[in-house]
């Protein structure tokens, strides 16, 4: 199983959450396998300068980083297989953990590359492979077999604004597969307004003449361009709104290849109103590859500071709040890493606890 | 190579002219580039990439907190659209770093000191950007085969073949111990069982011309105090130390525009392994050339060249396996000078130099003679069957004039210098004049600099190019004398003398640390660092400007060329080189200059050939 830890910006936990998954089947006796989309370990921020989470592997785990970065580790790694992938800190080798010690992590940069890493995990005997995220970055979890999304307090300190965002998050990843598969793809993509009013004609056209009801939406998606698209779909004068998931007449459905492409349009919030206005329009919305949301965890810490004269430094905002409002926001799990701990995150993110979607 | 198809885009606001000029370097390179407005959105960039044939994007942005996001957004939406990984993705900025980039999910980041070459390279995929940037392939240069030697004074080139006959005359049947030691090394070092410290007949034949600590150490194994073999430790340390070096090479490059002066820096911590370290973050800071410098009891010693030794005191001692050591840790392209020039073990050091892969040597009987404690008989012997061995080994020699910073004037060091790069001209050699670049007693009790440091300097330079049209290094090193404890102060004067030696058009300068003068002991890489910067700036500051003399930069000259005629006249007059020496013809005691005693008697006519010592007895 590959489990993705992705993450609304920086510093909001996901090397946390990480690291509680990766002990935590280790406890229970299972081999793990690590890797990050982007740079993880180090001891210091890349961006603020401030201190991060180290990564600690125990014998046996199995980690996919850049070679150049297992000589900065402290962990001795046997390493057992170079992959075609490259970073920009040089080709990414599968290794087993000989010596416990600290790692630093640099693996695929791309969806491809976590499947090709996840694959010769497992054929290797992993369990669990956990992908740690970096930034905001979410497309390459769409390989994932199960996300968890880390926010908190480094998104906005103000409790209700990352709650509304993770209640949008929670909402597009909750989003099913179509009834029936895509008959027609959609030429171009949706990024800006001329890309969705010209796309939305092409639905509505279809919509009124008959046409194919389950259409492919094969390209990038921007903000903007879903928001127009969303726009051309209105319902005709003096048709009442068709309540969400009702079938509309003729019923019509756009796939998406999964949600990170979504997630990835732009301001979460914009996408989250968009879609809602695609589906009162009476237009269904799926994805051909949906990623299972296994939970939020929310991250009271965050660096203060903006920069420039001043160095950042970390602070906190109300745990209990934030938690709570994430919870009421996302309808599921919301776990607080440091004060909850690993075994019940373990619990619900891989060990037979029911995700969001009820998958 | 095939055009690429290149989106350039700066995300920020105002700030594209870092990527106008990569565009700019892109575009000569013959590739097609699309430059997007400042301020372009991640939406633009991949709207624009999905309208044409791409096969690169480069975005430019300021990193701050937020920024990040933005930047994996677009790298988000590439993927999204099925751009990547077809489609390379870079980023350039101030804070960029290759973790960054790895971050971000980008496949190269490129911050301060990219070149557009190194952008150029990536888009290519000729090199591994990471390990590029900022680097260089380094190509040793020689200078000398621009030179042809040429002595446009006839009075002077009649001199110089005078004494120089004289002093071939009188060396053409002597030998000496160190001379004798030179012929045994040269078979054991072809020989391999000696090399593996076997060879027991050569080395006792060896042992029979050491003397002093080093016939201690042959007879009983005993090393001089302060002197240590280094233990299997230290050796492997060092050993994963320059492996690790030579996995990561980083060879930075000083000069701005082709043709100015290679830069040299010295070592010789006591320590190889320091010296490695010291050797690394030099080259990796853009020195092209490394010195070694010796202990000076060690050239006042007859041999002890053997093992992997290290010392407590200044100078690291020459054996071959710690320049074979040395050598290992070398960039191919690194030129190496060894300095052989002062004491008893000058033929044999240029042997070692030849046969374990040195470039250069440093040979002057005068200094070394007068200010180095070698006796004068021994060092003419020495110094010629040097020279011969610089011939045979192919090796330029460098001609020192150090006796300049105990007092004696320019001219008498100039007369040393020409009559030593005579004497390598006829013996089929090729000298380079090593002039001192800096404030020596001379000139302060002359006040030849108190309003400036550029004419007496630059003076020097006029003298020598009138003398003979040969190559100059000078040093050694550039603004000595004009340091003080304050790094910056240290700094900024090396590098000015750096950029005046570039003005005046020589072909390379030897520079110091900053703290090389009040280190109290070895020198801190930090302050080695400090100058070559430094230097890097003032290369790049005077391009290729120059720095305005005044008159008295070539009254000077004259003076200096006018008094080296004079003192060449009462050499040759003398009839006899080495007697020159001792009667203080190429610098007295007044002046700071003393025959030096190590060696003095060792000097024996070949037998057959007359009396059994030839060093005047005063």
């Amino acid at each position: 199983m590959i489990l993705g830890i992705a993450g609304t910006s920086k510093n909001t936990g996901k090397t946390t959450a990480t690291l509680a998954l990766l002990g935590e089947a280790t406890r229970r006796g299972l081999t793990p396998g690590i890797t990050s989309v982007g740079y993880d370990g180090e001891e210091l921020d890349n961006i603020t300068g401030l201190p991060k989470p180290r990564i600690h592997c125990t014998e046996g785990t199995l980690v996919a980083t850049a070679r150049k970065c297992l000589e900065t580790g402290t962990a001795g790694v046997d390493v057992l297989e170079e992959l075609p992938i490259l970073t920009a800190l040089g080709r990414v080798v599968l290794g087993r953990i000989r010596k416990p010690g600290l790692v630093v992590l640099a693996g695929p940069g791309l969806g491809e590359g976590v499947r090709r890493v996840a694959g010769r995990m497992e054929a290797l005997g992993c369990d669990l492979a956990i992908v740690d995220g970096a930034l905001n970055r979410v497309v390459p979890m769409a390989e994932a077999g199960g996300v968890v999304m880390a926010t908190g307090a480094a998104r906005d300190i103000d409790a209700g604004a990352v709650a509304a965002e993770a209640g949008f998050i929670a909402a597009i990843l909750g989003l099913g597969t179509p009834a029936k598969p895509p008959e027609v793809e959609a030429p171009g993509s949706l990024l800006d307004e001329e890309d969705g009013l010209s796309t939305g004609a092409l639905v509505q056209e279809s919509r009124s003449r008959g046409g194919p009801t389950s259409i492919l939406m094969p390209g990038a998606v921007g903000e903007k361009g879903l928001e127009a698209f969303s726009r051309s779909l209105s319902r005709p004068a003096g048709e009442p709104p068709v309540r969400i998931g009702a079938t509309a007449k003729p019923a019509i459905t756009v796939v998406f290849p999964n949600p990170m492409v979504l997630l990835a349009a732009g301001n979460v919030h914009g996408v989250g109103r968009s879609l809602r206005e695609i589906r009162l329009a009476g237009v269904q919305v799926a994805y051909l590859r949906p990623v299972p949301l296994r939970a939020f965890t929310v991250n009271p810490v965050y660096p203060a500071g903006r920069g420039g004269r001043e160095p950042y430094q970390y602070a906190q905002v109300d745990p209990d709040e934030l938690k709570l409002r994430v919870a009421e926001a996302v309808q599921g799990p919301v776990i607080d890493v440091v004060r909850d701990g690993s075994e019940k995150l373990y619990d619900i993110c891989v060990g037979g606890g029911r995700s969001l979607d009820g998958r | 190579m095939e055009s690429k198809h290149i989106i350039m885009a700066p995300l920020d606001p105002v700030h594209d002219v870092g990527v106008r000029m990569i565009a700019r370097a892109l575009e000569e390179g013959g590739h097609q580039v699309t430059l997007l407005p400042p301020d372009s959105t991640p939406e633009d960039v991949v709207k624009k990439a999905l309208a044409g044939p791409v096969d690169a994007i480069l975005v430019g942005r300021t990193i701050g907190y937020g920024v990040g996001e933005i930047l994996a957004r677009l790298a988000d939406m590439l993927e999204a659209a099925g751009l990547r990984p077809r489609v390379q993705l870079a980023i350039g900025g101030m804070a960029v770093k290759p973790e960054l980039a790895a971050e971000l999910g980008y496949d190269a980041g490129f911050g301060p000191g990219t070149r557009p070459a190194d952008v150029l390279a990536f888009i290519e995929g000729r090199a591994s950007v990471q390990e590029g940037t900022g680097t260089r392939h380094k190509v040793k240069t020689n200078s000398t085969p621009k030179y042809d030697y040429r002595i446009p004074d006839r009075r002077l080139e009649s001199l110089l073949e005078t004494i120089t006959d004289q002093v071939l005359q009188w060396t053409r049947d002597r030998t000496s111990p160190g001379i004798e030691r030179a012929r045994v090394r040269e078979e054991m070092i072809a020989t391999p069982s000696a090399r593996a410290g076997g060879g027991g007949d050569l080395r006792r034949r060896y042992a029979e011309y050491c003397g002093g600590a080093a016939a201690d150490f042959y007879a009983a194994g005993t090393l001089p105090p302060g002197v240590r073999p280094m233990s299997p430790t230290d050796l492997e340390v060092l050993e994963v130390y320059c492996e690790e070096s030579r996995r990561r090479p980083s060879v930075g490059k000083l000069q701005h525009l082709e043709g100015q002066p290679a830069v040299f820096v010295q070592y010789g911590t006591g320590c190889p392994a320091m010296d490695v370290a010291h050797i690394k973050a030099s080259e990796a800071w853009g020195a092209d050339g490394v010195i070694h410098f010796d202990p000076t009891w060690s050239a006042r010693t007859e041999g002890l060249h053997e093992g992997y030794l290290t010392q407590e005191e200044t100078g690291t001692l020459y054996t071959p396996e710690i320049i074979r050591l040395i050598k290992r840790s070398l960039d191919p392209g690194t030129l190496w000078t060894l300095r052989a020039h002062r004491g008893l073990n000058t033929p044999e050091i240029v042997v070692l130099a030849g046969l374990l892969g040195a470039d250069m040597v440093k040979i002057n009987i005068t200094y070394g003679a007068l200010s180095g404690g070698t006796d004068p008989a021994r060092l003419t012997a020495d110094g010629a069957e040097a020279i011969r061995y610089a011939a045979k080994y192919n090796l330029p020699f460098d001609i020192p004039v150090g006796h300049e910073l105990s007092g004696v004037p320019t001219a008498k060091t100039f007369a040393g210098m020409l009559i030593l790069a005579a004497l390598g001209l006829k013996l089929g050699a090729r000298p380079i004049l090593n002039p001192l670049f800096c404030y020596s007693p001379n000139v302060i009790l002359e006040g030849r600099m108190d309003r400036n440091y550029v004419d007496y300097n630059a003076a020097r330079i006029l003298a020598l190019r009138r003398s003979i049209h040969a190559p100059i290094r000078a040093g050694e090193p550039v603004a000595f004398m004009t340091h003080t404890e304050d790094r910056a102060q240290s700094a900024v004067t090396t590098s000015l003398h750096a950029g005046l030696a570039m003005s005046l058009g020589v072909d390379a300068v030897a520079i110091a640390s900053t703290d090389e003068a009040y280190s109290g002991g070895a020198i801190s890489v930090a302050s080695r660092i400090d100058t070559l910067k430094g230097v890097r700036e003032a290369f790049r500051f005077f391009g290729d400007a120059g720095v305005r003399t005044t008159d008295r930069a070539e009254e000077w000259a004259e003076d200096i060329f006018r008094g080296t005629l004079q003192v060449l006249e009462r050499v040759a007059a003398r009839g006899d080189f080495v007697e020159a020496l001792y009667d203080g013809l190429l610098g007295d005691s007044s002046e700071g200059a003393h025959p030096g005693k190590a060696g003095k008697n060792t000097v024996t006519r070949i037998a057959g050939s007359g009396s059994a010592s030839s060093s005047p007895s005063q």
